[in-house]
Formats: structure tokens, C-alpha cells, sequence
């Protein structure tokens, strides 16, 4: 397995109160695939997130990447872990508003050990017009596809996906489904999408559904549909 | 990394801003340099300047001629006569030194060494009257060319009496002239002038020895003549400021980098965490943000050094001009350029690193989320806010909530106001207070210095003249000395007044000014020990009043009593003070000067005082005008949303500024208020310092003129600002709310 979690748990207190994010989650993911997370606000997924990226640690529970324990990892090492293995893609973009378009992606290149080459990536996201532009002089869709160039271009085995069409209208949405499956497709990299629409879900080849911290459901879609074709 | 690009990105973007903490480290960096540069090239020059043309010790003045090989021997010093003669024509006194051989060599800064018929003039003399080598000059009617310019040793501070507080060269001038040609001028001295080099173990045996033998009329040593100190003592005046102005600065602009470089972050907070996701490290975050300070420190002391090195060369030139003092060595000052990089440095650097200390204690998933605001150290809640009505609370719970740049706002006036007031109050001082004490309190018109103390049957006293004695008294214990005054009782000419206004009468006991007590923390009825300077003998006297002077080391007494304790015959006296001009014969007279003189010379003085007051309201000013400006914008940009919200509730403008930056007005006039007080403490300490071990004393108080001036300024400055914020709150529109929630 490419992604392994056993018994995973993430409490955060505040005071004497105590919330469970994640409560004993465990699931398998396939190498290549494509993953969404649903459920309600509040439900865990954005912790899950957190810690599959290596943002954030677990209380209790191990999770494996490419047969690596990420949860025994120190600061360091989870460091080279993001540099290495993950590429994120947020809901607000969260690009550097210092930096142009292609700095953005560089940025990300620079890291890795073996980059993609960054005028292609652009072109692929067809942000390649816009290189030279500054974050703020862009439109959400088009941050949105410099934010996925930017995951992409370390050609890292993950990519975490949270909300990424969350600010986005219709067409915008369809057009970062459609470059996050294309990624998927080209390079074989297992993409998680945390969503809160379901409509996304029909273009995954399984649903994680999480309720109250806890993993209630782990589909397989045995009805997948391209990204063209989901709507909602 | 191309994430480096990040901080000058970020800098241009929020020009103004960072442009203004750039120019408050210039500033400090600038000012360091150039006092530091300046006062070492002055320095420098100085040392050299006493050193190779051989400063006198001291000088004296016989009645008789003095046998110098006897003394040489007996003191071990080196000793050499200097001709003199002062001749007055057209309102214009010409003090004519013979050319020394030995000490107090002239250095010849324009022309050449004067032949006969040839003279060398002071240099502030040579440009007030313009002139040019080879013009021609008459003295007592005889022509002479000017050969050039010379500077002497022990005329650095050229003023023509001891007393005097500001040169004059107008009216007075400095000619140098070979011993040939003074002798064919004034054949027949009155009296004889020595400059001696070496030190004398026992000055009072010295001194006693020259009296006994030879008449001594009088006697200074280097530390007590006005015309070499007052040079030390502005240099070091000028240097014991340069640190703690530079530092505060430095230190003011340190705290609001810290305050920007705390919302830099914020602002900044997912981008950050968006590196760290990406992979890249604490420390490679860290070293890209301390780029920020890297640059602040970077532009802004190199500009500032730029400018003060530019700067202090001009500077020096002037101080060297308004001293008289030669320029004989150039040099760089490393050390200077040294220092005036690692301080700010050290702040800047370290205000960074705290700022971006507590950012990076947070976890990343904090980073990429944002929080409020990253709080360091919480605040209590004061209760009593909520009894005022809600825009008035609202405006003491902003200002409350942002204590730390309300302080550092009250500070920065408060500072503003010392460094204006400073400017203002000299001016009052020395100008304002010394014409005043000459209209008040010393109302003779001429005052005459005889040569000896006697009952001077050749002067016909009338009704406009009266006689004074004195005589100059060292302080035990300290290195001051004081001019005790015998006069008449119901004197005329000199008026005295207690703090009250109260007039003293002057009776058998010693009075003294205030200046002179305050420097020896004296008070009315305390004991003074003092000891004549001529002939070594100690008196114990009681001070028995205070008199209002505002500068001076003097003491008055009744004449017949001063004569009685000192020794004197009644009747006896050297001076007179007069309303009128007394014909008196030549041979009789020692020195004399006019009030009127004085006066013009104070006057003709006060536009060079003038420049440095500008310059130093100026630097207030400034500093002021850029504390309030990135304080106030800091404040707007962090409340936009706020601003927005209070905007589409329906405050109007002037709320919503009343309640954002109301606050800044309380700490405005918190700074200013405590800056009175605080700016007479500091100049007195200043003067106590500066004036400690050299024989000078000054009061310098605060008059309501300069507390009004310095006040319209700084609220002009204030007021001004508050319209430019103004502009910006008007720019908010309530989609900002919107936008931020996006942000």
C-alpha cells in the first residue's frame, strides 16, 4: 500500500476541554490514484490533512507513506518528507504575493530533487502567459492553476488537496478538476481531494466519508467519470 | 532560493513604510557620523594645533618687566614675551601681538609669514572685513599689507574680554605682527604679556613669586582662559551628545521595525506556512526574513553615513571657522564608519529576530490558518473604559490594546521636545537672558579696568561713574574660581534681584549669582572656602544671598568692606563702571569695553546660533513627523477590516478616526508634557557636565516662548500628519471586509 493509516487520532484541547479531530482513523491508498475526503465542517478533514502532509502530528495511531512512518518522524526529517513526497494545493491559493508566477513555481522546483521543467508545467496549467505576472494581478482560476503548477512541479508522489475549488465559480472549478486529473494521469500521482462537494466525488476512485472524527465510510467507485463530465 | 526575492518585493510594495524606518536609521546613522567625524577631524586637528605650534600653559602680565631667565630656572618652564597693544579706531579694537618664537607660534593658513611693514590678521576678522593678502591695512595710522592669515593657539574662541560669551569680529580682530614693528608702534609698554609652557608643581608659589617681584596684573592658567576652553568645552559638548541621540534612534526606530516586521509576518502568516509545506526549512524562512532588517540596516546606515561623511566635512568647516581653528590634517575615520554600522546593526538585527522569534513558535498548520493576531503577553481588561460612551471607550481600548506604540509615540515627541526646546532655550540663554541681565541688572554704559588698585588721584570720579574693586578667587575643592566685585552699596550701575524679583542690597556679606551656586550647590548661608589667586590667602565667607544672573562666576560685596577683608585701603579701587565715557589717561587704563559693544556683538552672534536651533528643530521635526506617520499608517492597514465594518454600520469618517487613532492626541500631549520638565533636567545635567571642571557657569531655564514655539511646531507637525492618515481611512470601503475574509 502506497498510504497507510492505523488507529489514527489528532486531539486538540483548549483548556479543560478536549475535541477529538480524528478518532482512530484507519484506511489504505493506493499508489496513482485518486482519493476524495467528504463531510461535514468539523468532521476531521482538514486535520487529516494536516497530518498526511506532515503539517501537523498525530496523538496516537501510525500512518505509512511509500512505507515510510511519517508519524515517528522529527521536525526534519517531515521537512524533507513535504520536500520530497508532497505537493499541496489550498483553498485560497496561499501563493507568495512577493514573487511572479513562475518565481511561485520555481520556488517549489528549487526544492526538489527531480523537477519538473517549469515552462511546461505552466503550459500545462495554461498559466504559461501569465508568468511574469504577480499573484494579485491574477484571477482566482488562474492562482488556483499556479498553486496546482507549483504542487506538480516537484513531481511528488502526493498530492493533498484542500477545497481547491472551494473560491472558485463553475467553469474555473471544472477547468482545476480537469488539470488535477490530467496530473493524475500523466505522472501517476495519487491525488486526495478534501471536498465538500460531492459532485467531485464521482471523479475519485474512492471516497474516504468522515463524520465526528471518525471514518465511517470508504467507498470505491466503481462508476468513476472523467472530470469533464462531473457536474453540479 | 528565489524565495529571497521576497523581503525587497514586500519593501517596495509597502514603500512608504519601511522607507520610513530606512529613514530614522539614516538619521541615527547620520547623525553619529557626522558629530563623531566631525568633532574627530576638529579634534585631530586640535591636538595637532596645540601640540606642533606650542599652546601656552597659562599667561600673566606685569607692571614691570620680568627678569626670564631667573624664572625659567626657578619654575623650570619655558617662557617668552609677547608684545601687545590694543589700538581702537572707527568703532574697531585691534589686539596687536608680537610674532612668538617659541609658544604660540602662528599657523599661517593663507599667505606667508609677515615681513616688516607686513601683518598676519585672525581669520574671522580677515572675512568679516574682506579682506584679501596684500591689501593694506592701517594701525595707528600707519599702513601695513596683510600678509595673510594666522591662527593662534591661544585664540581659538576670539573674544576680546575674558567675560565675553560670543566673538565678534565685526568690531574686534587679532593682528599679528613681527616684534620690530609693535616695538616701532608702541615704543613704551604699559605693561608686559608672558606665555608660558611647562608644568608649575606649585602654582600659588608661582604666582606669589611674580607678584613680589615684579607686579602681576594678571594671571590665567591655560584650563581658565575662555578663549582655549570654551572651544574644549563645545567639542566635548558635542560628542557627549552624538551617542545618546544616535542610540535613541536607533533604539526608537529598532521597536517600530518590530511592530512592522510583526505585521509583515502577519500578513504573511500562510504564506509562510505555504514554505513550509512546500519543504523548506525554519531556517531557510528565517534567513529569508531577516532579510527585512538586513536591508533596513543596510540602506539605511549606508545612506546615513553617506550623508553624515558628506555632511561632516561642512560641518567641521563651520565649527572650525566659528573657533578659528586651522585645518593641518585630513583623515578617514574608520572607527567612526565602523561604529556608525555595528549600532544599528545590533538593534535593528535583534528587533528582527524577536519578531520573527515568536512568529515561528507557532505550529505550521497555526502559519497556514492565521490566528487574530499573534499577541505577545496579554493585556489586563480595565473595567473603567466602559463607563465612558462608546466612541470614547472605543478610542481608550484601541489605545490600550496598542500600549506599546502609544509609548513609543509618547517617547518620540518627548524626545522631539528635548532636542527643540535644547535649540530654543540656548537661544533664549544666551541672547535673550544676557541682554536682559545687561538691561536689568549691569547698567553702566562703559566699564573701565584700571592697571593697579590705588585711590587714583588723576581720575575726577563724577556723579555718572563709580568705582569698583576686584579681585579673582579660586573655590577649594573644585576647579572654579570667582571674580568677587567690591561695590558701592546703593550702587547704580549694578542692580541685583533675588529669583523673586526682590532687589539685594548690597552689605558687608558676599552675593553670589545663581548660575555659580547652582554649580556649587550652594545655598543662601552656606560657607564657601575660597583663595586669592594672586596671593595664595584663604577666606572662609558666608553666602549670605542668591542673586538672579543668568551667567557668570561672580560675587559682590560693599566696596569699603571688600577693602577691609581683602586688605585694601578705603577708598582704594581698579575699576570704574560708568554711565558716561571717562577721559582717563592711557597709561592708567588696563581694559575697557562698552555695553553697547557687547550687545552688538550678541546680536551679530544669534544668526550663527539661529542655524544650529534650525537644524536641530528640523531633526525633531523630522523624527517626530516619521514615528507619528508609520504608527498611525501601521495602525490603519492592521484595522482596515475594522475600519470597514465601523464604515458599513454608518459611522461617519471622523468617528471611526476619533475612535481608531483618538488615542495618539492623549500620548501626543503625554510626550510633550513630560518633555518640559525632562528637557530642563537634561540640559542642566548637560551644563553641570559640560561646565564641571572648567571655570564657567550658565543657567539655562526654559522660557514660555520656547515652550510655545517648540509646542506650535510639533502640533503643526502632528496636525499635519493626522490630515495625510485622515486620506487613508477615507480609501477604506467596506469591501475590505470582504477582501480580508479572503485573505
Amino acid at each position: 500500500m502506497f498510504v497507510k493509516a492505523e488507529k489514527v487520532s489528532k486531539i486538540y484541547r483548549l483548556g479543560k476541554n478536549e475535541t477529538r479531530a480524528l478518532n482512530e482513523v484507519s484506511f489504505e491508498l493506493e499508489r496513482g490514484k485518486i482519493y476524495t475526503v467528504i463531510g461535514p465542517s468539523g468532521s476531521g478533514k482538514t486535520t487529516l490533512f494536516n497530518i498526511l502532509g506532515g503539517l501537523d502530528r498525530a496523538e496516537e495511531g501510525k500512518i505509512f507513506v511509500d512505507n515510510k512512518e511519517i508519524t515517528a518522524m522529527d521536525q526534519r526529517r517531515l521537512a524533507d518528507y513535504r520536500r520530497d513526497y508532497v505537493g499541496f494545493v489550498f483553498q485560497f491559493y496561499n501563493l507568495i504575493n512577493g514573487l511572479t508566477v513562475y518565481e511561485n513555481v520555481l520556488a517549489s522546483a528549487a526544492l526538489s530533487k527531480n523537477p519538473l521543467d517549469v515552462d511546461m508545467v505552466l503550459k500545462m496549467m495554461d498559466v504559461y502567459s501569465e508568468r511574469d505576472k504577480f499573484p494579485f494581478e491574477l484571477s482566482g482560476g488562474q492562482q488556483q492553476r499556479v498553486a496546482i503548477a507549483r504542487a506538480v512541479v516537484k513531481n511528488p508522489v502526493l498530492i493533498l488537496c484542500d477545497e481547491p475549488t472551494g473560491a472558485l465559480d463553475y467553469e474555473s472549478s471544472k477547468l482545476v478538476l480537469k488539470l488535477l486529473e490530467d496530473v493524475n494521469r500523466q505522472f501517476g500521482t495519487t491525488i486526495l481531494i478534501i471536498t465538500h462537494n460531492l459532485a467531485i466525488s464521482r471523479m475519485a476512485d474512492a471516497t474516504l466519508r468522515l463524520r465526528s472524527g471518525r471514518l465511517v465510510e470508504f467507498s470505491e467507485n466503481s462508476q468513476k467519470i472523467s472530470a469533464q463530465e462531473v457536474t453540479w | 532560493m528565489v524565495i529571497k526575492k521576497i523581503p525587497l518585493r514586500t519593501i517596495k510594495r509597502d514603500f512608504l513604510q519601511f522607507f520610513s524606518i530606512i529613514l530614522l536609521v539614516a538619521i541615527a546613522s547620520m547623525t553619529y557620523t557626522l558629530f563623531a567625524v566631525s568633532m574627530e577631524d576638529i579634534g585631530r586637528n586640535y591636538e595637532m594645533f596645540k601640540r606642533d605650534y606650542v599652546q601656552e600653559d597659562g599667561y600673566f602680565i606685569t607692571s614691570k618687566e620680568v627678569d626670564e631667565s631667573l624664572l625659567k630656572d626657578k619654575f623650570e618652564i619655558d617662557l617668552e614675551e609677547r608684545l601687545f597693544y590694543e589700538t581702537q579706531q572707527d568703532g574697531i579694537t585691534l589686539r596687536i601681538f608680537s610674532i612668538s618664537d617659541k609658544i604660540n607660534k602662528p599657523y599661517i593658513g593663507v599667505g606667508k609669514m609677515p615681513e616688516e611693514g607686513e601683518v598676519l590678521l585672525d581669520p574671522s576678522f580677515f572675512k568679516a572685513h574682506q579682506y584679501q593678502t596684500n591689501d593694506e591695512i592701517t594701525i595707528s595710522g600707519q599702513k601695513f599689507k596683510v600678509s595673510g592669515i594666522g591662527y593662534l593657539p591661544d585664540y581659538i574662541y576670539i573674544i576680546k574680554n575674558d567675560q565675553d560669551f560670543l566673538p565678534d569680529p565685526e568690531h574686534f580682530g587679532v593682528v599679528m605682527m613681527l616684534k620690530s614693528d609693535v616695538q616701532k608702534l608702541f615704543p613704551a609698554p604699559h605693561v608686559h604679556y608672558y606665555s608660558y609652557k611647562g608644568k608649575v608643581d606649585n602654582i600659588e608659589d608661582f604666582k606669589g613669586f611674580i607678584n613680589s617681584n615684579w607686579g602681576l596684573l594678571k594671571f590665567v592658567e591655560r584650563d581658565q582662559n575662555p578663549r582655549i576652553i570654551y572651544t574644549e568645552m563645545k567639542v566635548e559638548n558635542a560628542k557627549r551628545i552624538t551617542l545618546p541621540i544616535s542610540l535613541f534612534i536607533i533604539i526608537v526606530s529598532s521597536f517600530i521595525l518590530f511592530i512592522v516586521m510583526r505585521r509583515v509576518i502577519n500578513t504573511m502568516h500562510a504564506e509562510i506556512g505555504t514554505l513550509y509545506s512546500m519543504g523548506y526549512t525554519q531556517k531557510d524562512v528565517f534567513k529569508v526574513f531577516m532579510r527585512f532588517p538586513l536591508y533596513i540596516w543596510l540602506f539605511g546606515s549606508v545612506i546615513g553615513i553617506l550623508l553624515g561623511y558628506v555632511e561632516a566635512y561642512p560641518f567641521a568647516e563651520f565649527y572650525r571657522s566659528y573657533f578659528t581653528l586651522p585645518k593641518l590634517t585630513s583623515f578617514f575615520p574608520w572607527q567612526h564608519v565602523f561604529v556608525a554600522l555595528l549600532l544599528p546593526a545590533i538593534f535593528i538585527f535583534l528587533s528582527g529576530y524577536f519578531a520573527l522569534r515568536n512568529f515561528f513558535r507557532l505550529t505550521i498548520v497555526q502559519m497556514l490558518h492565521g490566528i487574530d493576531e499573534i499577541k505577545f503577553g496579554k493585556l489586563p481588561t480595565i473595567k473603567f473604559f466602559d463607563r465612558f460612551e462608546f466612541k470614547t471607550r472605543i478610542m481608550l481600548k484601541y489605545g490600550w490594546r496598542h500600549f506599546a506604540r502609544e509609548l513609543i509615540l509618547i517617547v518620540g515627541i518627548l524626545f522631539s521636545t528635548i532636542l527643540m526646546m535644547y535649540g530654543m532655550t540656548a537661544k533664549d540663554s544666551i541672547i535673550v537672558a544676557i541682554e536682559k541681565a545687561y538691561n536689568e541688572n549691569f547698567r553702566y554704559n562703559y566699564l573701565y579696568m584700571l592697571n593697579s588698585t590705588s585711590e587714583h588721584p588723576e581720575i575726577n570720579l563724577q556723579d555718572f561713574a563709580e568705582p569698583y574693586n576686584l579681585l579673582a578667587f579660586d573655590v577649594e575643592g573644585t576647579k572654579a574660581s570667582i571674580m568677587i566685585y567690591g561695590i558701592k552699596s546703593n550702587s547704580d550701575m549694578i542692580k541685583l534681584y533675588d529669583e523673586r524679583g526682590n532687589e539685594i542690597s548690597v552689605s558687608d556679606q558676599l552675593i553670589i549669582s545663581k548660575p555659580f551656586a547652582n554649580k556649587l550647590g550652594v545655598n543662601e548661608g552656606d560657607e564657601i572656602k575660597i583663595k586669592n589667586k594672586f596671593t595664595g590667602q584663604e577666606y572662609t565667607l558666608k553666602v549670605y544671598k542668591v542673586a538672579d544672573l543668568p551667567v557668570g562666576n561672580n560675587g559682590y560685596m560693599e566696596l569699603e568692606n571688600f577693602n577691609r577683608l581683602f586688605g585694601y585701603d578705603s577708598g582704594e579701587y581698579v575699576g570704574i563702571f560708568s554711565k558716561e565715557k571717562i577721559d582717563i589717561p592711557e597709561s592708567s587704563v588696563f581694559e575697557s569695553y562698552t555695553k553697547s559693544e557687547l550687545l552688538t556683538t550678541i546680536k551679530a552672534s544669534a544668526e550663527d546660533l539661529s542655524k544650529t536651533i534650525g537644524v536641530m528643530a528640523l531633526i525633531a521635526a523630522i523624527l517626530a513627523l516619521l514615528i507619528v506617520y508609520v504608527l498611525s499608517t501601521l495602525t490603519i492597514n492592521e484595522n482596515k477590516k475594522n475600519i470597514g465594518i465601523l464604515k458599513m454600520l454608518g459611522y461617519k469618517e471622523n468617528s471611526i478616526f476619533k475612535m481608531v487613532l483618538g488615542f495618539n492626541y492623549i500620548s501626543f500631549l503625554a510626550g510633550f508634557i513630560t518633555g518640559i520638565p525632562l528637557s530642563k533636567l537634561t540640559m542642566d545635567s548637560l551644563m553641570n557636565t559640560a561646565t564641571k571642571d572648567i571655570d564657567f557657569a550658565m543657567s539655562l531655564d526654559l522660557s514660555i516662548n520656547s515652550v510655545l514655539s517648540t509646542f506650535i511646531i510639533l502640533l503643526v507637525v502632528f496636525l499635519l500628519l493626522r490630515f495625510l492618515v485622515r486620506a487613508k481611512i477615507a480609501k477604506v470601503m467596506p469591501v475590505e471586509i470582504l477582501r480580508q475574509q479572503v485573505d
